[in-house]
């Protein structure tokens, strides 16, 4: 979508039409969710914050001049709902050594079990998940949501060069985590 | 996709690194050169390193195939009804334009009609939003730092920049969030807003009182006594701030002489730039520029109202203000570990809800007055802590 089509969208909802609301959910509603889902651990619980955001961006259309992408500003709304159920929820959580002290366990402990591609996607995530808060998020949003890192930058409401170190640092912590890696097939440079 | 046999694959970069390679600043960049974000000298630089270094050559393919496979694991699609619920419980009125909210420091930084970079990087003037509503006059010129002189940027309907300058004299004026009306030519809802806000922080900028002061720390006390039976003996204040660097030139030596421990030591922030050392989270988040005092009990409120007529330090409410910042956000519920008596160890926050009856944040502006800009935007979540104390 451009900018262009994008503003006309803008203009339609603002205008009241509801057909225009639900082409935005077209665009955006799955990967909203999906982030959703990945701050919540749980489908209701995603899908409520889901619903939260997608009321809160419709009473702010009216604010939304354009400025940005109507995806980035998206996601700055989101992101913000996602960031506030993390506070509210206060999740009593292992201290952090002791979960990656598990993960990294598991998974040398048994190499051929994970030869399975879903497992390996299960130990990705579970390293994902034993990321800190500030390094997961760059992941989530740059690796997993597609974003770029001016994007990702908007979102996080941080500057692009900080996206950059945490999606490096973030990545030396999942070779660290994820010790032997991965999947074949991939060509080499 | 063939299933995978880890003890197959190659080693990874890490397990097999005996020597550090020399590429060590460019093996930083291999991923945004992977992700093509990287300007094209730089992505020179790289190409040129992986072609001699095969070290950096495999982490380049191991990242490639952690980037791939991270792709497939996202796979959750909404259910049907969720959209329904969505639509369902959208309000009748549609959004029609409106009220803007200059929402953060971000905005104004990014937005199109700056000033020049080159005039930030100097440190002039903080683009914080001043509500002087009122006393600004609307105008597209840009704007334009001056020296004794601190800078309101506000933003109407258009995002054009409306600018202007208070001169030093009125430094003191009360930052806040700045709404501009879309169609108030005479500025009269500003002005209205602006009063309100204004009488709003007045009244808030009285909760933090002596009183105030004794009854959170009555409630601090209870809290250690249900935690580790330890009465409290400081009450620990802990303030993030956006420019670490003044705060770190004037505080230390004020805080010794008004008697309180500042904290600013910890692990080193691994994304910052700089060696500066910060606290960090139990959680492992790093709190970034995150400074915390330890008051003893009784010189709480002297204490208080010292930080508040500190010369570069003012703390300034920010409750009312509706800042959708995430790090704000963020930042409210971390627990602290500092140094307590000699020992690292978790602070016990102390949690100030709705039912103590404080708020929680405060702004904090410094004004760097050797060079007569305010140049720090700042902020933020004031924690009141229990110091359990041996």
């Amino acid at each position: 979508m451009t900018m262009r089509d994008e503003r006309q969208l803008v203009q339609r909802i603002q205008a009241g039409n509801r057909e225009a609301f639900e082409e935005l959910l077209d665009s955006y509603e799955t990967r909203v969710y999906r982030l959703a889902l990945r701050f919540t651990d749980s489908i209701p619980d995603a899908e409520d914050v889901t619903q939260e955001i997608f009321l809160a961006v419709y009473k702010s259309l009216g604010n939304f001049r354009g400025n940005s992408a109507l995806g980035t500003w998206i996601y700055r709304v989101a992101m913000n709902h996602c960031l506030e159920f993390r506070r509210k929820r206060r999740l009593e959580t292992l201290p952090l050594d002791e979960e990656i002290a598990l993960v990294t366990q598991d998974w040398r402990h048994d190499p051929v079990q994970s030869a399975d591609r879903r497992e390996l996607a299960a130990k990705v995530e579970a390293a994902i998940n034993c990321l800190s808060p500030l390094h997961r998020d760059v992941i989530v949003l740059h690796e997993l949501q597609g974003l770029t890192y001016q994007e990702v930058a908007a979102a996080l409401d941080v500057p692009v060069g900080t996206v950059k170190s945490r999606l490096s640092n973030a990545f030396r912590r999942l070779r660290d985590l994820l010790g032997g890696y991965v999947h074949e097939g991939s060509p080499t440079i | 996709m063939s299933p995978t046999r880890p003890d197959n694959l190659p080693e990874t970069p890490s397990t097999r690194r005996p020597a550090r390679c020399v590429g060590g600043l460019l093996k930083t960049n291999l991923k945004a050169h992977l992700d093509g974000e990287m300007s094209a000298v730089r992505n020179w630089l790289v190409r040129w390193h992986l072609a001699q270094c095969a070290e950096c050559r495999e982490e380049l393919r191991w990242l490639r195939r952690l980037g791939e496979d991270m792709k497939d694991i996202e796979s959750a699609r909404p259910r049907p009804e969720l959209r329904a619920r969505i639509l369902a419980n959208l309000p009748s009125t549609p959004p029609a334009p409106g009220i803007r909210v200059v929402h953060s420091r971000q905005d104004l930084v990014r937005s199109p009609q700056r000033m020049p970079r080159l005039a930030l990087a100097g440190g002039l003037a903080m683009l914080v939003l001043f509500s002087a509503a009122y006393a600004v006059k609307r105008s597209s010129d840009a704007t334009v730092a001056q020296q004794n002189s601190l800078t309101v940027a506000l933003h109407n309907d258009k995002s054009t920049e409306i600018a202007s300058s208070v001169p030093q004299a009125n430094a003191d004026v009360t930052p806040t969030v700045a709404y501009v009306p879309e169609d108030d030519p005479n500025n009269a809802l500003a002005d209205k807003m602006f009063h309100e806000r204004m009488t709003e922080m007045e009244r808030e900028k009285q909760i933090l009182g002596q009183d105030d002061w004794h009854r959170l720390l009555a409630k601090a006390r209870a809290v250690a006594r249900k935690t580790d039976k330890t009465p409290a003996t400081e009450m620990g204040i802990a303030l993030t701030v956006s420019n670490i660097a003044i705060i770190r030139t004037h505080l230390p030596t004020w805080a010794k002489q008004e008697g309180v421990r500042l904290v600013t030591s910890g692990k080193t922030d691994p994304d910052s730039s700089d060696n500066t050392p910060l606290l960090r989270s139990r959680t492992g988040e790093s709190l970034d520029n995150l400074i915390a005092f330890y008051v003893p009990a009784e010189r709480g409120p002297a204490f208080l109202g010292a930080l508040k007529h500190l010369g570069q330090i003012s703390i300034l409410p920010l409750t009312a203000n509706p800042v959708p910042s995430t790090n704000l956000k963020n930042e409210t519920h971390l627990q602290v570990e500092a140094d307590v008596a000699g020992q690292r160890r978790a602070v016990p926050a102390f949690p100030m809800t709705a039912d103590s009856g404080t708020p929680t944040q405060r702004v904090a502006v410094a004004h760097d007055k050797s060079s007569s800009t305010a140049r720090v935007l700042v902020v933020t979540v004031l924690l009141l802590q229990t110091a359990a104390h041996d």
